[in-house]
């Protein structure tokens, strides 16, 4: 009885350091080598990137009178939620050491673009269809911006000296 | 003059029907990156689709009764099993997201999130597969599923260089900065969304609930070889639009908001209506043969009398499946899953389940005792084994491809 007991106690307690070790390694941030790093990064990027460009497009066509109020607002309501998505992704990503730079550029820089889609996001449910236009250029230079780091990304960091 | 009326009215119907949610997000996002060079994929997964509809509604024509009726009889419970699973749980997938996709349709109308339209769309679902003749309800949203003309329409107003998207669909080639595992992900998904297998399922019992005989064989064919291939060409039209207004920004497509802003920069507003009266008509209707195709496939397997050409009370349980897979789809949309990301899940698993969906066609399509005189012929039979064997490697591939370029990315 004792030893079945004993057996039971030893079986609860490494089901316990189990679940405790897959908890832990769950909500510890992944640490990818610097090539996935650089992938994971081009493909937050590019998301980032599109959802810029899709904000953009859609306000540039309702300044030539092509869309509906509503669906302007659903299309930046969405590139909102993609540009979410995608600091999301990347920014819990541990990045290796000899990233940590461009892991400052890409997060800053996404969080700056997810900014002004939601600036254009809050003009657009608030109608200020007199902004349109200079928040459609301000989208095309983010937008610019990140293509130029997704290019950057396709290389591994510079080294310094 | 009547059976003339008959039978446009069959082709403009399968047509507007053909495309569905998987078609819509599938070809836009290829489009834009890929332009039309997965193209061939989606012709070739016509023909495919052409092939086995065309053996299946035959079965229905000369057997009166439902392809997947004689599974079970003709190849025992275990294959029957087999089928019924895999084609049920990829038709339920696409079920929950063609719901979804009508909700996310009359998201970009209303701006009124998609979580609080979905249950309405699901009643209404259910009210149609309930109340509505099985004519009605297939004519008048395929009717108003050919208003999706309007991206070949834009297409021609965007201008396209004719001769460079003729040379993408003829050459086997990617663009530069796309890698070959992604191109072959998407060639399967594609393929995955053209042979979808509810689309089977429902053309077959369909038949049966028109009542199909072998007077009928001629108009089922002008459907078929007319009709479908007429719809897939509303499919290259979507990748060719969105070719043209993401490929030169290099951006990609991830929501439906995106398909339809081809239809807007080439047509203005009314082309973004049509486009929109478009979408919610494709995927209500795409939802509602989904819907049917699982009462369908779980009543024929059980023996149980099933369709809507029979009172309700009758075909009580058939009746009863409807409505608590039209209740599980709505629930499973309502945990805030992205309709989007459950559409590329269901054309990868479509890919998946094909094997399992086409091979029992084929077997019974052969069999005399059924068919009597109007077995495969050698065309359908050389046709039939060549899309098992593309079938069977899209399957094997699918998975590991998902995993590999991480669904695509």
């Amino acid at each position: 009885m004792t030893g079945r007991a004993g057996g039971w106690r030893r079986a609860a307690v490494a089901v316990s350091a189990l679940v405790s070790l897959t908890g832990t390694a769950a909500c510890a941030p992944g640490t990818p080598d610097g090539d996935s790093w650089r992938i994971d990064a081009q493909r937050a990027v590019s998301d980032a990137s599109s959802a810029v460009l899709t904000a953009e497009l859609a306000l540039r066509q309702n300044d030539h009178g092509r869309v509906f109020d509503h669906y302007l607002q659903t299309v930046l309501v969405e590139s909102e939620k993609g540009m979410s998505k995608a600091a999301d992704t990347i920014g819990s990503k541990q990045p290796p050491q000899a990233e940590r730079e461009r892991y400052d550029t890409v997060t800053g820089q996404i969080d700056e673009a997810a900014g002004l889609v939601a600036t254009a996001r809050i003009a657009v449910v608030d109608r200020e269809s007199d902004r349109y236009a200079a928040l459609a250029d301000r989208l095309a230079a983010a937008a610019d911006a990140l293509q130029k780091l997704e290019d950057d990304l396709q290389h591994p960091p510079r080294t310094g000296g | 003059m009547k059976k003339f009326f008959a039978v446009a009215l069959g082709i403009l119907t399968a047509i507007g029907g053909f495309v569905d949610i998987g078609d819509l997000v599938t070809n836009a996002q290829v489009g834009a990156r890929f332009g039309l060079s997965l193209g061939w994929v989606v012709l070739f997964g016509i023909v495919g689709i052409c092939v086995f509809a065309e053996m299946s509604g035959r079965v229905a024509a000369i057997s009166g009764r439902a392809t997947f009726d004689i599974v079970r009889e003709r190849l025992g419970p275990r294959v029957g099993m087999a089928n019924l699973l895999a084609s049920m749980a990829v038709t339920l997938l696409t079920f929950v997201a063609e719901i979804g996709g009508v909700a996310l349709a009359l998201q970009l109308v209303s701006s009124v999130n998609y979580l609080l339209i979905a249950p309405f769309v699901a009643f209404i679902v259910w009210l149609i597969l309930w109340r509505a003749r099985f004519s009605v309800m297939e004519n008048v949203l395929g009717l108003c599923g050919l208003t999706l003309i309007v991206f070949a329409v834009g297409l021609w107003q965007l201008g396209p260089d004719w001769g460079s998207f003729t040379h993408q669909l003829v050459v086997v080639d990617k663009p530069g900065d796309e890698q070959w595992r992604t191109w072959a992900y998407y060639a399967v998904a594609l393929f995955g969304a053209a042979m979808t297998p509810y689309e089977v399922f429902f053309f077959s019992s369909g038949g049966v609930e028109e009542r199909w005989t072998t007077e009928d064989l001629g108009v089922m064919r002008a459907n078929v070889f007319i009709g479908f291939p007429l719809g897939g060409l509303l499919s290259l039209a979507i990748a060719g639009s969105a070719a043209m207004v993401f490929g030169p920004i290099d951006a990609s497509v991830d929501t439906l908001g995106q398909v339809g802003l081809p239809a807007a920069v080439a047509l203005g507003k009314i082309g973004l209506a049509v486009a929109l009266v478009g979408f919610v008509a494709a995927t209500l209707g795409a939802a509602c043969e989904c819907g049917l195709s699982v009462g369908y496939s779980i009543a024929q397997y059980r023996g149980w009398q099933w369709g809507k050409y029979v009172r309700t009370q009758v075909a009580a349980r058939f009746h009863l499946v409807l409505a608590l897979s039209t209740v599980v789809a709505t629930m499973v949309l309502l945990t805030k899953v992205d309709p989007i990301l459950v559409t590329e899940f269901s054309v990868v698993f479509s890919a998946i389940a094909l094997p399992l969906t086409y091979f029992p066609i084929l077997v019974v399509a052969n069999d005399p005792d059924y068919m009597g005189e109007h077995v495969n012929g050698r065309l359908a039979n050389v046709l039939g084994s060549i899309y098992l064997v593309v079938i069977g490697v899209a399957a094997l591939v699918a998975i590991p491809l998902m995993v590999v370029t991480r669904m695509g990315a």
